[in-house]
């Protein structure tokens, strides 16, 4: 080889697509619609979709590992909760089940647990979820040097810009969300949940827990409300969203309105090509709460716009259909850039 | 046990700042946490102004702790947190991962409220790496914590926040701004407008939470005045109270009255009352919602019964 | 918006017939037909958190109200409840679509298209378990006959 001549920038490598299952059903679906990366948790409070009949037993995941390995997906486990004083051990046998069904990688927030994952299975891969509120490459840093992970998922806090020095300064793969419910507060740093229901992601694995939420139709008016705490009256042309309180419309000085976000999606479609580039690894998509047809949906527009922009990032161009199916799953039917866009904060 | 003043979470004048920081250096407490935390667009104080407030309280006796930031976004705040960090004078509180890796193996430090320690094996391995003292997240209960003090590594000083209205979340986004109708880059600082933060209602009228700028607190103060003995026996060590704009120094001393037993449960609560900026609430230290006062469930009815013969 | 955001609704007349149907008849024929579709996919667990409650689909343009309960672990038809523990009210082209895995529940639900009324959990059980379960031929009979009524649909 002559070194004289400069090798040509290596083309920035397509990016994997991460999907969400919550149940069989959905990783197949995933699977068949060509997610890279299937997400998943067990059915109880180490991961931050715990909710009731959703998730996998050892059966059903050991199902879905092989059906994803037959069609050359990979499976990651999200253990991304944070231990509960006195209930380590179910987290500790969480890694360990995971570890021995061959999952090709757990997705994890507390930094004893990785430790823990680290030191036990030194093989298994791992990576640093949204959850573990690691916002700069100097905190992600933190968790390679000290535990070995091998991706991280950004908080959904950073502005491209932001996001790109990240990348550019780590030796971890990044992952960023690119579709689905758009988190308003820092991940893991939020306690807004608990402080209505006394059960949170850090604490429980699920933001407005199911028995916390009351629907109620009063004259004129849906009213939901959790923990009893009223987060919003949707008159006849409003369409709902998620009872979560970030989403509520409030009184402020007299104003009443969202003071945090209107019901609305992330989507970040149009930002494939400069993510692309900067050298972003996996796109992530949220959604293990929802259902099959969901996951269909994302999956098959997040293909066909992650094929595209592979082939040609110059040329890549944000397709309607595309646009229009997202717009008919998303919450609020309406989407946003969040954070990436800067005036969003 | 010891008593600390939390950071300041609010954006007050300078001037504010600055007699309030002089008044605390005569007040019962014995630790200062200083330094912005909440947002790097406030600067009335630089990092150079609240090293001259910590010499003024440590050559008033206090143990003087410098606070990181509870969210890093830019290179600006990278560098301010390691400014904080690298101090070479005060302790310093660590508040993200980044942070904790600045200090990890050079100087003993504190492990703040936002590092999410929720278990023992999270808390011994930030001892590995220097951390001497641990501020539970406000969303464990005293069962909880009582649990991961039992498996403290020794030496280990436990310190809840035990007074104030609660950090609950915080965000990229700036409420206060949004408030405004104006975008967090163009604020034109109106956190400043508003000193124990924008109080938020429900459509029916509940007093819920405070917006103050990318933090959301409760509206209720939080106040475990009535639980000492509790927090006592859980291995607590430190009791911080969160600074407001009016009575902190009351209710410093208030807390040092009741720690020292000199007033009873009852009593420190019924003090206690007047001096807060809105209702009690206590629900996180019993393990319900935080937003809940156990202590006014269990007393609802001792009025009525008070006065017969 | 597009037509898929419209709901397709039945004739009126129909509805007005379906109204002075007794309910009795369709909520058997209903629960015979869950108990042959679903029952045996249902886990046990899940089964047996529903014991005892009552559930009500209200098929709006239909003018029907189909009520069956959950009793050792099968469905059986009712008669008349005072409060099911859920109500859910959709136009019939909706519940086929769900049921063809064709619409997505909570993007109905975000459009109001479904309404449901009542316990929550149960309600967020019911609905992440019917997404677990796999009834290949019903859905694909479903999908064709959807496809016969209009012909227009991917």
């Amino acid at each position: 080889m002559n070194a004289a001549v400069p090798l040509p920038q290596p083309a920035a490598r397509p990016m994997k697509l991460v999907c969400p299952a919550g149940t069989p059903p959905a990783l197949r679906i995933a699977v068949d619609n060509g997610a890279d990366d299937v997400y998943l948790g067990f059915k109880d409070e180490t991961n931050a979709r715990n909710f009731a009949g959703l998730n996998f037993d050892d059966k059903s995941l050991r199902e879905g590992i092989d059906y994803a390995h037959r069609k050359g997906a990979q499976v990651l486990v999200a253990l991304n909760t944070y231990p509960q004083p006195g209930t380590w051990r179910k987290w500790q046998a969480a890694v360990d089940r995971a570890a021995a069904l061959g999952v090709d990688a757990i997705i994890v927030a507390d930094a004893g647990l990785l430790a823990y994952a680290a030191k036990t299975h030194p093989r298994l891969r791992l990576h640093l979820s949204v959850q573990g509120s690691a916002t700069s490459h100097e905190a992600i840093n933190f968790y390679h040097e000290h535990f070995g992970i091998r991706r991280a998922v950004l908080p959904r806090v950073l502005s491209v810009e932001q996001a790109e020095k990240v990348v550019s300064r780590t030796p971890v793969e990044i992952e960023v969300f690119g579709f689905g419910s758009l988190s308003i507060m820092v991940e893991g740093r939020c306690a807004l949940s608990s402080y209505a229901t006394g059960e949170s992601p850090n604490t429980h694995g699920g933001c407005s827990p199911a028995k916390a939420v009351r629907w109620q139709q009063v004259p004129n008016a849906l009213e939901s409300r959790l923990g009893g705490i009223l987060i919003d009256r949707f008159g006849e042309k409003d369409n709902p969203g998620y009872p979560t309180l970030c989403r509520g419309r409030f009184v402020v000085n007299g104003d009443t309105y969202y003071p945090f976000e209107e019901p609305t999606s992330l989507n970040t479609l149009e930002l494939l090509p400069r993510l692309q580039a900067m050298g972003v690894a996996a796109i992530k998509i949220e959604g293990r709460q929802r259902s099959p047809v969901y996951v269909e949906t994302v999956t098959r527009v997040w293909r066909e716009a992650l094929d595209d922009c592979a082939r040609s990032p110059e040329r890549f161009r944000v397709r309607p259909a595309w646009q229009e199916a997202l717009a008919g799953i998303s919450e609020g039917r309406q989407c946003t850039l969040g954070a990436y866009h800067r005036p969003w904060k | 046990m010891k008593i600390s003043l939390g950071p300041l979470l609010y954006y007050w004048p300078r001037e504010t700042v600055l007699a309030f920081y002089r008044d605390a250096a005569s007040w019962p407490v014995d630790t200062v946490y200083l330094g912005e935390t909440v947002c790097s667009r406030r600067r009335e104080l630089k990092l150079v102004d609240w090293l001259a407030i910590g010499e003024e309280l440590a050559a008033a006796g206090k143990e003087v702790v410098l606070s990181t930031s509870e969210l890093i976004e830019s290179d600006a705040d990278l560098r301010a947190m390691h400014a904080v960090a690298e101090n070479g004078t005060f302790r310093v509180e660590a508040n993200d991962m980044a942070a904790v890796r600045a200090l990890a193996g050079k100087a003993p430090f504190v492990a703040g409220p936002f590092l999410n320690v929720y278990n023992a094996g999270t808390l011994s391995l930030l001892a590995g790496l220097g951390a001497v003292r641990w501020v539970a997240p406000v969303e464990l209960s005293r069962e909880g914590i009582a649990d991961i003090v039992t498996e403290a590594p020794e030496g280990m000083e436990t310190e809840v926040f035990a007074y104030g209205r609660l950090p609950l979340a915080v965000s990229a986004r700036c409420f206060t701004a949004r408030y405004n109708n104006l975008t967090k880059d163009h604020c034109e600082f109106r956190c400043i407008e508003h000193p124990d933060g924008l109080a938020l209602d429900t459509q029916d009228g509940q007093h819920f939470l405070v917006l103050n700028g990318v933090q959301t607190q409760s509206a209720s103060v939080h106040s475990l005045v009535p639980e000492l003995a509790q927090a006592r026996q859980a291995g607590v060590g430190v009791l911080r109270i969160s600074p407001q704009s009016q009575h902190t120094g009351e209710v410093v001393s208030l807390f040092r009255e009741a720690v020292s037993g000199a007033i009873g449960p009852e009593e420190a609560t019924a003090r206690l009352a007047p001096l807060m900026p809105a209702a009690a609430c206590d629900g996180y230290w019993h393990g319900k919602p935080g937003i809940v006062s156990e202590w006014e469930r269990a007393h609802a009815r001792a009025p009525a019964t008070e006065g017969r013969p | 918006m597009t037509a898929a955001h419209a709901a397709r609704r039945l004739p009126a007349p129909l509805g007005a017939v379906g109204r002075r149907l007794p309910r009795l008849p369709a909520s058997i024929a209903f629960a015979t037909g869950l108990n042959l579709t679903l029952r045996r996919k249902f886990p046990a667990d899940v089964l047996e958190r529903l014991e005892g409650h009552t559930f009500a689909i209200v098929v709006e343009d239909a003018g029907m109200e189909l009520l069956f309960r959950v009793r050792g672990r099968r469905f059986v038809p009712v008669a008349r409840a005072a409060e099911p523990v859920l109500r859910f009210r959709a136009v019939a082209w909706d519940y086929a679509a769900l049921a063809a895995r064709e619409a997505d529940p909570d993007t109905l639900f975000f459009n109001r298209r479904l309404v449901v009324e009542g316990d929550t959990e149960i309600a967020l059980l019911v609905k992440n378990t019917l997404d677990t379960i796999d009834i290949p031929r019903t859905r694909g009979l479903l999908r064709r006959a959807m496809r016969v009524v209009d012909p227009g649909r991917r």
